[in-house]
């Protein structure tokens, strides 16, 4: 080719940035989810810099959330439910399930587990916190086990029946906190329970801020989830369930087992949630025991884009979100912030993965097909379709304004 | 526009004008095209001209590259290197839309149509050229008016579901038409097709190579190319090894070029199946329902034999994919008896057939057959695990055995030739006829009963046929029963002991091939519901 000086300068001044879609890309959408990280974290703290009008309230806040004795203990306890509500999400997830009953299933967890505790008072003390854990791994089991023979047999929408049956709970629970439970017997006026026996309550790692056990038994029970997932051959059985109805067929994989299986064992760690939260942490039921981390831990799943890895520091992120929160607000922020935070942050990740199967490039003007362009893509049109025996483009507009 | 001398330089554009030199004719023009996909190199600096009015195979080995070629030219793909002209000019589409502004259509193997809506909505959805608002009514007149004008046969009310695939390719085609596609492009268009319907696109691809369209064709079949083509461009490891007119070859010599070597002709197993066989499979009158909820296999009975390929010849879409899927498990049957080496599994999932030692190249390779999203090793064991000596190597208890499922793969990839010795690549990544043969290896390994291949050749280039259809021998040696079914009716006569010609879900006819081989006329009347006569046919017991 041989192109003049003139060409080429021609060609460099009509270079111009262009957006081309292909294929979404998981490494673009992560890159995309950090970028939505920062500009909420940059978000929030102009929030609290415009509008509590206080001297150094960053400063503050942020020295109360990270550098007094207690704040790390206060973190590692809020992200403690979150690594198990989120997997309880994730699993189902791999074989093509919504679980969004997490906040029903921890609530039927603790509230078992408290049930446990009570009626089983004089279990010889080893026993009972064993017990009253795997007492809310069934209870969690058994209320996901509704939606999911619901959905396995009769087809019946998950999504729809989990998210109806957390009503149902948080209902069943208050029924026994003005009942047989009620703190102060039934002369009490709030809605909380009797405060369970000592034997039943997790021994704290660190006094300072209240850390407790239970974030080892989380971190257990991720660990041991991500294994299962990855290296056992339900993992796998997962995968080709997960893989669509072709291949489960092709391969006579159970679906209906696998899908069953997933459930259970996702309502059974949200249950596992609830209980470490009552024997950890609030050593009585109450209906605000799960802080809203059923609902949360479908956020820390998302944001953790089906990684075991991604669960655990998005499970650390939103208790970060959290903390500031709750310490945000005793300088006049709204209890709600840290909700509304959360879901701009989902907004923005949405965003991204839809932006992530595009790409900006810088590319030859010529032939990028715009109004400026417009005398351009004619020639090229006029050229292609001179002399020739079918031009299919105006005989069809013809016709149609014909119509 | 005006042809100007070479150097000069459009003042407008300032692009040179007159750049396809003294061939005026050429429409596109790919000078040096490289294309990676991290260390490996897909196209190594390929070259290819195409005339006016010219239809160009493309032809080469799996893997060579043709599909990648074929994206950059429509711009699915950036090339890392290299120069397009269309018309002469420089031309460098982002995107397919842009490619299809500068009348570059391709039609993909999986049309890419939308089942649920009409012919007719199908042309004219995400056409920009489209008017805003239009009743449909008004669209489907337009379509029809379209459809005409190009020389096809189709009711643009029907809804695309309802078409054969041999129509629905023809929608695809219009669509790029309607577009106004000047070059178009066929990725293995006829793998797809019935005889009848290849026959049926080369008349349609003729009559628009002679109103001027530019027709890039890839396939496998070297006859195809002969029958067709005017130009033939060979392709090997990412690079142009020949490029000439179709009258200065013959088959042989296409063969040659491609592969590097001439093809090893076939070695025949003994004609005979041996005394001793046994019955491995039997199948008494058998019903089974398509997705529809129709009737697609009806009461047919047959029997499977260690030391014998039977094949199954019939048109597309008279219950042999049913057929197929219910005899692996697949597809639940309405009634009848299934029975494997004498035991009923007639109600057993995929899994207990595959434990019986049955393997199943199925037809929906892509979407039933392999996760294309997940690496090699993970698709290669999908049906070991269900096979008890597999899995004990495969496995230790519940856990797998990452390690040995490597080597299992490493094994696949190498048994099957396939391109690729990673076993971490994703399947989606290597090239149609290289996940092709992952399979077939795949289901060769765990057939120790019997094969069931459906089309098990489609895709695979002309060394991998025959390579393909020695391991079919191969497997009967050592005595696994096979029932290949496939359109290619070479194929069913090269490679059957016994032939049953199968007929709106019934078994028709049967041929011992070896002793009374059918002909081809007998075999496509049987196919096509004439009446059978008395003396070739008798379904056995
Ligand atoms: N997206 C991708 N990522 C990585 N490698 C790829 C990708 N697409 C293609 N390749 C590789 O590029 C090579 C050429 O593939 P291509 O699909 O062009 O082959 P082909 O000539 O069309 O073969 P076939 O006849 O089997 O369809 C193959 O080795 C393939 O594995
Ligand atoms: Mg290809």
């Amino acid at each position: 080719m041989s192109t003049g000086a003139a060409s080429t300068a021609a060609r460099q001044s009509r270079k111009s940035w262009t957006v081309v879609r292909g294929a979404p890309s998981p490494k673009r959408s992560w890159a995309y989810r950090i970028v939505a990280i920062f500009a909420v974290i940059a978000g929030s703290a102009l929030y609290l810099v415009l509008t509590i009008h206080q001297p150094d309230i960053l400063g503050v806040v942020l020295r109360e959330s990270f550098a007094t004795p207690a704040s790390l203990d206060e973190w590692v306890v809020l992200a403690t439910p979150f690594f198990l509500t989120a997997l309880a999400v994730l699993i189902p997830l791999r074989v093509g399930l919504w679980n969004i009953g997490g906040e029903g299933q921890f609530f039927a967890g603790a509230w078992l587990a408290t049930g446990f505790a009570f009626w089983l008072t004089h279990l010889t003390g080893g026993l009972l916190i064993p017990g009253m854990l795997v007492a809310g791994a069934l209870g969690g089991a058994l209320w996901a086990a509704i939606p999911t023979l619901a959905r396995v047999y009769l087809n019946v929408n998950e999504i729809i029946s989990t998210l109806m049956l957390n009503v149902v709970m948080v209902f069943w629970v208050a029924y026994w906190l003005v009942g047989s439970w009620q703190y102060g017997g039934s002369t009490g006026g709030t809605l909380q329970s009797r405060i369970i026996p000592t034997q039943a309550q997790l021994p704290l790692l660190h006094v300072a801020g209240g850390l407790d056990s239970g974030v080892i038994i989380a971190l257990v029970l991720t660990a041991l989830v991500g294994l299962y997932l990855h290296y056992s051959t339900f993992g796998y059985q997962s995968l080709l369930v997960g893989s669509g109805r072709a291949v489960a067929l092709y391969t006579g994989v159970r679906i209906r087992r696998v899908q069953m299986i997933s459930m259970l064992a996702a309502g059974a760690l949200a249950g596992v949630a609830g209980v470490l939260q009552l024997t950890g942490n609030s050593y009585q039921l109450t209906p605000g025991l799960s802080n809203n981390t059923g609902y949360l831990g479908i956020a820390v799943a998302i944001l953790a884009g089906n990684s075991i890895w991604g669960l655990v520091v998005m499970s650390g992120l939103l208790s970060t979100i959290m903390l500031v929160g709750q310490n945000a607000q005793m300088y006049g922020v709204s209890s709600d912030a840290p909700f509304i935070v959360i879901g701009v942050l989902l907004l923005l990740n949405a965003l991204g993965d839809a932006l992530s199967q595009y790409r900006v490039m810088r590319l030859d003007r010529r032939d990028v097909s715009s109004e400026a362009e417009g005398d351009d893509l004619v020639e090229a049109e006029g050229h292609s379709t001179a002399g020739s025996g079918a031009p299919g483009l105006e005989m069809v507009r013809d016709a149609l304004e014909a119509g | 526009m005006s042809t100007g001398e070479i150097g000069e330089v459009n003042k407008e554009s300032g692009r040179p004008v007159g750049a396809a030199r003294n061939s005026a004719d050429l429409k596109l023009r790919v000078r040096g095209v490289v294309k990676s996909f991290g260390s490996l190199r897909a196209l190594r600096g390929v070259d290819l001209d195409c005339e006016v009015g010219q239809i160009h195979a493309v032809l080469g080995e799996n893997g060579a590259g043709k599909s990648t070629l074929m994206s950059v030219v429509t711009g699915l793909l950036a090339p890392d290197e290299g120069e397009m002209f269309l018309d002469g000019h420089e031309y460098r589409p982002q995107n397919s839309q842009v490619a299809m502004r500068h009348g570059v259509g391709m039609v993909h193997q999986d049309f890419q149509l939308i089942e649920r809506l009409s012919v007719g909505e199908n042309l004219f959805l995400g056409w920009d050229g489209a008017p805003r608002i239009a009743t449909v009514q008004r669209v489907h007149e337009a379509a029809a008016a379209a459809i005409a004008r190009f020389g096809f046969s189709l009711d643009p009310a029907t809804k695309v579901q309802d078409l054969s695939v041999g129509e629905q390719q023809r929608v695809a085609v219009v669509r790029a038409l309607v577009r106004g596609a000047k070059v178009l492009i066929l990725d293995e268009p006829t793998a797809a097709l019935t005889p009848q319907e290849v026959g049926e696109l080369f008349v349609v691809m003729r009559s628009l190579a002679s109103q001027g369209t530019t027709i890039i064709f890839i396939t496998h079949k070297l006859r195809e190319v002969m029958d067709i083509a005017d130009h033939v461009t060979v392709l090997r490891l990412g690079e142009r090894v020949a490029s000439f007119p179709i009258g200065e070859c013959d088959e042989a010599r296409l063969a040659r070029e491609m592969l590097g070597r001439d093809v090893v002709p076939l070695e025949r197993d003994s004609a005979e199946v041996p005394e001793g066989s046994q019955v491995v499979m039997r199948v008494e009158s058998l019903h089974a329902r398509d997705e529809r909820g129709l009737l697609a296999v009806k009461d047919v009975s047959l029997q499977l034999v260690s030391h014998e390929i039977v094949g199954v010849a019939a048109i597309a879409g008279n219950g042999q994919r049913e057929l197929s899927e219910a005899l692996a498990g697949v597809r639940q049957v309405e009634s009848g008896r299934i029975e494997i080496d004498g035991s009923d599994i007639t109600s057993r999932s995929a899994n207990a057939f595959t434990a019986s030692g049955i393997g199943y190249i199925p037809e929906d390779r892509l979407g039933a057959g392999m996760m294309l999203r997940e690496s090699i090793a993970r698709n290669a064991i999908m049906k070991a695990l269900s096979v008890r000596s597999e899995r004990a190597r495969l496995t230790r208890g519940f856990l797998l055995r990452p390690r040995e499922i490597e080597n299992y793969a490493n094994e696949l990839l190498a048994e099957g030739q396939v391109s690729t010795r990673d076993a971490g690549v994703p399947v989606g990544h290597l090239s149609g006829g290289n996940i092709q043969r992952l399979l077939i290896a795949r289901e060769v390994r765990i057939a120790s009963r019997l094969l069931i291949a459906v089309h098990p050749t489609l895709g695979l280039d002309v060394g991998a046929t025959e390579r393909t259809w020695q391991t079919l021998l191969d497997a009967r040696g050592r005595g696994i029963a096979i029932l290949l079914i496939s359109e290619d009716l070479d194929e069913v006569l090269t490679l059957s002991d016994r032939i049953l010609v199968m007929h709106h879900g019934e078994i028709v006819g049967e041929f011992q091939n070896r002793t009374t081989p059918p002909t081809r006329e007998q075999l496509g009347l049987l196919m096509g519901g004439a009446t059978p006569r008395g003396d070739s046919v008798g379904v056995s017991a």
